[in-house]
């Protein structure tokens, strides 16, 4: 039996250069352990009383509830040294996986206090909804003002309000719009770039029913439809028509390979390629998918957002 | 009966060795697709600030007699960095690349120093969106370039590791060049607004 007594020796060995390892790390500011659901803040600075957290959180959860979409909201006291704010926003929005595995759809607000930054980490499903100038406009309109009079409490409900108003397309309360001035060709460029942004997610989602329907013709299908709304919409009888034609092969062939992808995916056990349907940001914070334990749900972030201070 | 014995074992024998070797390659062709996603990624974040730029340059052009040269030094910079064909394969391609980018970041580091001389310019909500939208871009491309080593990384590992690097020389897996962090550059540029104000 030595191979076993030889077993535990490396075990041992493992576990010592593990802790030996944990221990080297420990300078670097470590990640809270994720928060539930139904209470998802966590508050290392003894800002909010325990009265105003369950109100926050109920906030919260009125729109995980009517949209799906979640946030976490994170406040310490300093980074320190070792970190800094993009950095350790990501792997917080990241180690936690705010958002929905296969939607991304996660928006993590960082707070740190003694620092006086800012930040506002939106997961890759909701870079559209919720832009980059938009989050820094949150962070300038509504958290800052207020932080700077002691209004914690005050500032973050309004953030959070401010936040589902972008993401649910309702009309900011707190912000004044001051898109109007800044120029069409601005506008115009942002809408294009929304629109992008917008439509990638409809067409991955499209394309991944597609992967994972059972029929083949189902694309031929939908390219054959687009193709008679286009036909009809601009009425061109021979342009129409060939691009009702080529539109419906495409269709048909973008359905062939995207279910033939999934179906050897599936046969893995892992995710369809990107392109396929399957996951687009490669999230790393999966562990919580698990579902039952009432965490986030493990949504990928690829660094979009904005950073402020007060 | 016996003669048949061993013919059967030798190509059994083959047969597995196939499998396996097939089954090696599928995984390493599947590892490196992995590697190539980060790669475009990356590509798709630096396309993204590219896609940036003629908007800043129209807003800074549009306001009194900005340095021109400044902006020449942007726009020329911004089209040889996006018209470069890169493959994240090739370490000199990908230097050439990089260094194409690191022009974009310095001309542009430039443009926005320069702006601080202009308040009129620095106070308009189109130069702030811009700036927020470019700080959200740099700090884009610094998490694709950090994804890429760490996709690269256990795949550079196991295409070196016995027995698979026998395998992945003969069919020509090559290893992926890293993202070298510059100094600073782990750092995403940030605007004070407080002082445009």
């Amino acid at each position: 039996m030595t191979w076993r007594r030889k077993t535990l020796a490396t075990l041992a060995l493992a576990l010592l250069i593990g802790v030996l390892g944990l221990g080297e790390y420990s300078n670097a500011l470590v990640v809270p352990p994720a928060p539930s659901l139904d209470r998802p803040i966590v508050d290392q600075t003894g800002t909010l009383s325990e009265q105003q957290m369950s109100d926050l959180s109920a906030q919260i959860n009125t729109s995980q509830k009517t949209k799906d979409y979640q946030i976490g909201i994170l406040l310490i006291p300093t980074l320190g040294g070792d970190e800094y704010l993009e950095g350790y926003s990501l792997k917080v929005a990241r180690e936690w996986g705010i958002g929905q595995k296969d939607k991304d759809n996660g928006v993590l607000l960082l707070i740190v206090k003694n620092d006086r930054k800012m930040r506002i980490e939106v997961g890759r499903g909701l870079e559209g909804d919720l832009t980059d100038v938009e989050s820094s406009r949150i962070m300038r309109q509504v958290l800052a003002p207020n932080f700077k009079q002691n209004n914690y409490y005050h500032g973050i409900t309004a953030a959070v309000e401010s936040i589902q108003a972008q993401v649910e397309g309702r009309a900011d309360p707190n912000t004044s719009e001051d898109q109007a001035s800044s120029g069409v060709t601005e506008n115009i460029f942002m809408l294009v770039l929304f629109g992008i942004f917008w439509l990638i997610p409809w067409m991955m989602w499209i394309v991944s029913i597609l992967a994972r329907s059972k029929s083949w013709w189902a694309g031929g299908a939908l390219g054959a439809l687009a193709g008679g709304a286009i036909a009809l919409v601009t009425g061109g009888a021979v342009i129409a028509l060939i691009g009702w034609a080529v539109l419906t092969l495409v269709g048909l062939i973008l359905d062939y390979f995207v279910s033939k992808n999934y179906k050897q995916h599936l046969a893995k056990g892992d995710d369809a390629s990107w392109w396929a349907g399957g996951t687009w940001g490669g999230s790393s914070g999966g562990s919580w998918g698990g579902g039952s334990s009432g965490g986030f749900g493990g949504g990928g972030f690829g660094g979009g957002g904005a950073s402020g201070d007060w | 009966m016996k003669k048949w014995t061993i013919p059967a074992v030798i190509i059994g024998a083959l047969l597995l060795l196939a499998v396996m070797f097939g089954g090696t390659y599928n995984s390493l062709v599947q590892d490196r697709e992995k590697v190539a996603k980060s790669f475009s990624d990356v590509k798709v974040q630096y396309q993204r600030r590219a896609d940036l730029i003629p908007n800043l340059v129209n807003t800074v052009k549009g306001s009194s007699e900005f340095e021109q040269s400044t902006l020449a030094q942007v726009t020329e910079a911004r089209a040889r960095a996006t018209s470069i064909n890169v493959s994240a394969e090739n370490p000199q391609q990908v230097q050439e690349y990089m260094n194409a980018q690191n022009q974009v970041s310095s001309s542009l580091g430039r443009l926005i120093a320069t702006v601080e001389n202009y308040p009129d310019i620095k106070s308009t909500a189109a130069y702030q969106d811009l700036m927020t939208n470019l700080d959200g871009t740099e700090n884009r491309i610094a998490v694709a370039r950090g994804d890429f080593n760490e996709a690269a990384r256990p795949y550079n590992a196991r295409i070196q590791t016995f027995p698979t690097n026998v395998f992945a020389g003969i069919f020509g897996f090559a290893k992926y060049p890293y993202f070298e962090a510059e100094a600073g550059s782990e750092k995403a540029p940030t605007v004070d607004f407080n002082q445009a104000q």
